[in-house]
């Protein structure tokens, strides 16, 4: 599909699917075109070029209400006159169930959500999580083709955020319920989809499971989205052994055992902080260079470290802590150490 | 006025009274006390006397046993009540949908028919109210149109009956009635429509079921000001009913200068005043409740 936007082409040739019972994720930052994407499947939007199929259906022309596709919005949008039953039966109304059948699957999908007893609330008096969970009753009640969330998340702090993520998950995978998520969150996209898009600009870069996109990043851009990224610009050399050898800045020889058959004659190249390891004495690996610490910063589950090698560059590593009450690592800053990685560890990206 | 050396919870006018900017409110004050409370106090004061002005002043209620117990005057307050109605109904039917088109323009659209709603108040009733008889007059555009298009043999009398009081008047007060209702449909969110249309509602499901609930008491809002607009309006149901109208504004403009009996006057003004309030107060009020009453929880 392609939308173009007030002369500005905001989604640019995007093709997604989702087989039923997934649950995909469209992750981005902002202004990636994936909150238009997502209008444009639930028939808010027109796409300019492109066709949308619901259930083996071309739905171009299927004006919104009529898409069967039920949407959580960022804002809620909770309908402040009507209690939570009310709010929740009304996608039944429009669909002619039957008054006492509706009432029935409202308190059903209330007690799923947690919250049975509120039925005659008005959302004003309800918490942001409690509204949020209106909100996805309110949709999931009329059994969707596809359940469409636009960042639902965004607005609660990280302890509300992180158990909502885990029982929408949870009723989406009880319900079979095909799922679209939109956030600009790659943690909250990780541990929610099954497979995830990172999008950029109205362009797709990448669709993959999480562990997909996470270490195999098809470039610098998802790479660094997806987590923390230390990402050298590197020429080929030659092959050894399996991995490709690489130049980097500054004269540094890097082993990729991450490579493709023939990488292009400039590239980037990645290591992600955990595979780091640091020591005193020089390490066996073929990835092994002198660096001296710059700063460490305690972050509870790992300590983060930042190294500038011989060539200037400034990389980082996390070092995990066993269980134990003191930080196992005997660093300071402006210590020479030696960091090194294993070739697996780096892949080149394009 | 406590004499504690912590910040004390000062009452709320003390602490406006002393606020620096307090001296320069005498003024409004002092103008709304002298020009308005002032003599809304003395015409109900007056009210209750049996002649005034006069050397003796007596208190009695004369003359509101003098309305009430007259059914030519009760019928003042019927037909007064029934006109405002009139006026308000027809506005409201013309309002609420030039309030929903309105909202829905953007940029220049919107502006130009914002100040095609609102001019109208700048121009004044009197060219309003002269301007209906332009139209409605037997030589006025509406007889030139059917006489050219041999649509009629005769004028047709247009002019100086009740329905063309109500008509001027609504046209008068529309404005009113219009910005009321916008403001309120300018605050509905524009999710709320998509989420009703994302769970199957068409167009006149959303307009049921959505906009009318959440834009009614902007409705209430406007109705009760046209409300008591109509039933103290003098010019527009006097010029364009022919004279011919008993409603209260007329009359108790009459009582004052005529006869003149300023105590009787004063109670039709009372009377007039008193059935205002019932709407304006009592109408939102009812929304209000009706709205509690619907989500308690």
């Amino acid at each position: 599909m392609a939308k173009v936007f007030h002369r500005t082409e905001v989604v640019h040739d995007v093709s997604v699917s989702v087989a039923p019972g997934q649950f995909l994720v469209l992750l981005g930052p902002s202004g990636s075109g994936k909150t238009t994407v997502l209008r444009m499947i639930a028939g808010f939007e027109q796409p300019s070029r492109g066709t949308v199929w619901l259930r083996g259906r071309l739905a171009n022309d299927i004006p919104p209400n009529h898409r069967d596709v039920a949407m959580v919005f960022q804002h809620l949008a909770l309908f402040p006159h009507l209690t939570v039953e009310q709010n929740v039966v009304f996608g039944l109304e429009m669909r002619r169930v039957p008054r006492d059948a509706a009432r029935q699957r409202a308190s059903k999908i209330l007690e799923m959500v947690h919250l049975g007893g509120f039925e005659q609330r008005l959302p004003r008096q309800l918490s942001g999580g409690q509204q949020q969970r209106v909100a996805l009753a309110r949709a999931l009640v009329t059994e969707p083709t596809v359940l469409l969330l636009d960042e639902p998340l965004g607005s609660l702090d990280r302890h509300l955020r992180m158990e909502l993520q885990g029982e929408i998950r949870r009723l989406q995978q009880e319900l079979r319920i095909t799922a679209i998520m939109v956030t600009h969150d790659q943690e909250e996209a990780m541990t929610m989809g099954d497979r995830i898009a990172v999008m950029r600009s109205g362009r797709l870069q990448q669709i993959g499971t999480p562990a997909d996109l996470y270490q195999r990043p098809a470039n610098a851009f998802v790479a660094n989205f997806m987590g923390d990224a230390n990402v050298f610009r590197v020429a080929p050399l030659d092959r050894a052994g399996g991995a490709v050898r690489l130049r980097g800045e500054g004269g540094l020889v890097f082993l990729a055992g991450d490579a493709p058959e023939t990488p292009p004659a400039e590239c980037d190249a990645m290591v992600r902080p955990e595979s780091m390891k640091i020591a005193a004495a020089p390490l066996a690996s073929p990835n092994c260079f002198r660096a001296t610490v710059v700063a460490l910063a305690y972050a509870g589950a790992h300590v983060r470290c930042r190294l500038r090698l011989a060539n200037g560059m400034e990389i980082r590593s996390a070092i995990p802590q066993s269980t134990g009450t003191a930080p196992s690592v005997p660093l300071a800053a402006g210590d020479d150490v030696y960091v090194g990685w294993e070739p697996s560890a780096m892949r080149i990206l394009l | 006025m406590p004499r504690t050396t912590a910040t004390p919870a000062l009452s709320g006018a003390t602490r406006l009274f002393r606020a620096p900017a307090a001296r320069y409110l005498t003024v409004p004050v002092g103008f709304l006390l002298i020009f308005f409370f002032l003599p809304l106090i003395l015409i109900v004061l007056v009210s209750f006397t049996s002649s005034f002005p006069s050397a003796s002043i007596t208190l009695t209620t004369s003359n509101y046993v003098q309305f009430f117990g007259s059914s030519l005057y009760r019928a003042y307050l019927l037909t007064t009540i029934v006109y405002g109605l009139e006026v308000t109904v027809l506005c409201l039917l013309m309002g609420y949908p030039l309030a929903y088109y309105m909202v829905r323009q953007r940029g220049l659209v919107y502006q130009i028919t914002l100040l095609a709603v609102i001019a109208p108040l700048l121009v004044g009733v009197v060219p309003r109210t002269v301007g209906w008889i332009a139209v409605l007059g037997t030589e006025g555009v509406i007889n030139n149109i059917l006489l050219g298009l041999h649509l009629s043999r005769r004028p047709l009398t247009l002019l100086y009956n009740p329905t063309a009081a109500v008509v001027g008047l609504a046209h008068v007060l529309l404005p009113f009635m219009v910005l009321s209702i916008a403001s309120v449909l300018s605050l509905i969110d524009r999710s709320l429509r998509e989420a009703a249309q994302n769970l199957g509602a068409g167009e006149l499901q959303i307009f049921r079921r959505i906009t009318i609930p959440l834009s009614l008491h902007g409705v209430a809002v406007g109705c009760a000001l046209v409300f008591s607009l109509a039933i103290g309006s003098y010019i527009t149901p006097v010029v364009l009913g022919g004279g011919k109208m008993k409603l209260l504004a007329p009359l108790a403009y009459d009582q004052f200068l005529n006869y003149p009996n300023w105590p009787f006057g004063s109670a039709v003004g009372v009377v007039l005043l008193v059935t205002g309030l019932v709407f304006v107060v009592g109408l939102p009020a009812l929304v209000v409740m009706r709205r509690q009453a619907a989500g308690a929880s």
